[in-house]
């Protein structure tokens, strides 16, 4: 590690940036050796030796990777411990008044949950099997009702509304939706069986469409089924998509885009913000530059 | 031996899958009641899968600290960081670890510091390889880049204050793109993905996927 020069530099880059900001805190007498002084230290050296990476891959950044993920795992193990087995398991049986007959329930999962154990024993790793088994089976029986009410039959409840004449609003945009459609469909014909992958005609169209549906501010429902049509279309491959089928999976495609683009600087948005905090942090609490 | 390596576990998968759809059918206290008692054994079992978990952990560790593999000083740091945070976890503020955890100490103390601090700064710096990946992947070379270039930066700058100064209606503009045509694409692929899901916990139920079982089945 150490003999990549970039690895080099950076940790004694941010090594000396942090001995030398942290002196300089302390002896300006901002930052104080107590418990709270000593959180505050502690996590700026974590953060900067996090942040060394982006400098070059170097030992500050394996260490405090490490330690997290140490730490990151004891953290795991104790909520299990404080909120499952003490709270479901070890107060009920030894803590409680509770009878015999009122125990007995935990007995099935408390020999489940060893047989599980097992599985670090090579000789006797099958038994963890059954406790796979009744976790597994268990969860795939209650989750099949649950995803058929809740994410099948709920989410084309909405879907087909407008469909259905429930949208209350202006139809519109599902006419200016199917206009799309049946203008991507010339489109595509006019490129003899291609798709017009590059042809800047469709595009151009649906975003009008976006438009006028955003302006309006109706019949957002109804885009929400031609959207939901379209990308079915298009994940729907016994057929070939030519032609009209093209077309349509076309406007899917455009749908997917936007998805895709949208959860993406929504993403960036969520990583800029744990940035945002991270720098607060370094600039108000560590260096006290910040006056929030 | 065989009944108990693989037959019974397929039979308990397959009775434990049958019970749990029916309870969801059967509007009757009773059912309700055994619901909640097999959630809490599936919570419980769970619980102990956890100790497995790190398990797994500390002893690919051990091994490379066996072995002196490339890397292995490193390995003491998990080691380090999991002792110092489980001792603290047991110490729980002088309560000790058979009552209910106990707010500040050193098990708050290195949450705060240790675990929040590493663990948004981990997630921090993946916004700065998200940009260079964006950089080099979103050039505008195809129609459906540029519609989704377009999208990524409608709701990066609808959602910070320099997009309402831009154009007062962009805070608003990426709200409804979330709304709607993502929310129709979303719906698209969940559509399929749980009906995915749903096809793969039958094939459990009745015994045809059968990779929980371990790699020899």
């Amino acid at each position: 590690m150490m003999h990549n020069p970039g690895s080099r530099t950076a940790t004694f880059v941010f090594a000396g940036i942090f001995l030398a900001l942290s002196i300089w805190q302390l002896a300006a007498g901002h930052i104080a050796l107590t418990v709270d002084g000593l959180g505050v230290l502690t996590g700026a050296g974590l953060t900067l030796a996090l942040f060394s990476f982006l400098y070059d891959d170097n030992p500050l950044f394996k260490i405090a990777e490490h330690l997290y993920v140490g730490v990151a795992a004891a953290y795991g193990l104790a909520l299990v411990w404080f909120q499952v087995i003490l709270a479901d398991l070890v107060n009920p049986i030894f803590f409680s008044t509770a009878t015999i007959r009122q125990l007995w329930v935990l007995i099935v999962p408390s020999v489940l949950g060893i047989l599980l154990i097992m599985r670090i024993v090579p000789k006797f790793s099958w038994l963890s099997r059954i406790s796979f088994s009744y976790v597994v089976g268990f969860g795939a029986g209650i989750s099949i009702p649950a995803y058929i009410a809740s994410q099948l039959l709920e989410q084309v409840h909405p879907t087909l509304a407008p469909a259905l004449g429930w949208d209350g609003g202006d139809k519109f945009i599902l006419i200016a939706a199917i206009v799309l459609i049946a203008v991507a469909y010339l489109v595509s014909r006019r490129g003899g069986g291609d798709l017009g992958m590059n042809s800047w005609f469709g595009p151009t169209l649906l975003s009008v469409v976006f438009l006028i549906c955003y302006f309006q501010g109706v019949g957002a429902a109804s885009l929400v089924l031609v959207g939901v049509a379209a990308v079915l279309f298009y994940f729907f491959f016994s057929v070939e998509h030519t032609g009209a089928v093209g077309a349509i999976s076309r406007v899917g495609i455009w749908f997917l885009m936007i998805a895709f683009g949208a959860s993406f600087g929504f993403t960036v948005m969520a990583r800029i913000s744990l940035l945002i905090g991270r720098m607060q942090f370094l600039l108000g609490d560590w260096l006290h530059l910040l006056k929030i | 031996m065989i009944f108990f390596k693989r037959t019974l576990p397929l039979v308990i998968a397959f009775v434990m899958g049958i019970v749990a759809i029916s309870i969801y059918y059967i509007p009757h206290q009773a059912a309700v009641d055994l619901n909640d008692l097999l959630s809490k054994w599936d919570r419980i079992i769970a619980a102990f899968a956890a100790f497995l978990g790190v398990y797994s952990l500390l002893y690919l560790h051990a091994g490379r600290l066996k072995r002196r593999q490339a890397g292995w000083g490193y390995s003491v740091f998990v080691y380090l960081g999991f002792v110092v945070m489980l001792t603290a976890a047991i110490y729980n503020n002088g309560a000790g670890p058979l009552v209910a955890l106990r707010k500040g100490g050193a098990y708050d103390w290195l949450y705060t510091n240790v675990f929040v601090a590493a663990d948004a700064s981990m997630f921090a710096i993946l916004s700065f390889f998200i940009a260079s990946a964006a950089y080099r992947t979103f050039r505008a070379r195809t129609t459906e880049a540029t519609i989704l270039l377009v999208a990524a930066v409608i709701v990066m700058l609808g959602r910070v204050p320099i997009g309402a100064l831009l154009w007062e209606s962009m805070p608003e503009l990426q709200q409804w793109l979330m709304n709607v045509p993502n929310m129709a694409a979303k719906r698209g692929i969940l559509l399929g993905v749980y009906l995915g899901a749903v096809a793969t916990a039958l094939r459990i139920i009745f015994g045809i996927e059968r990779s929980y079982l371990g790699g020899d089945e």
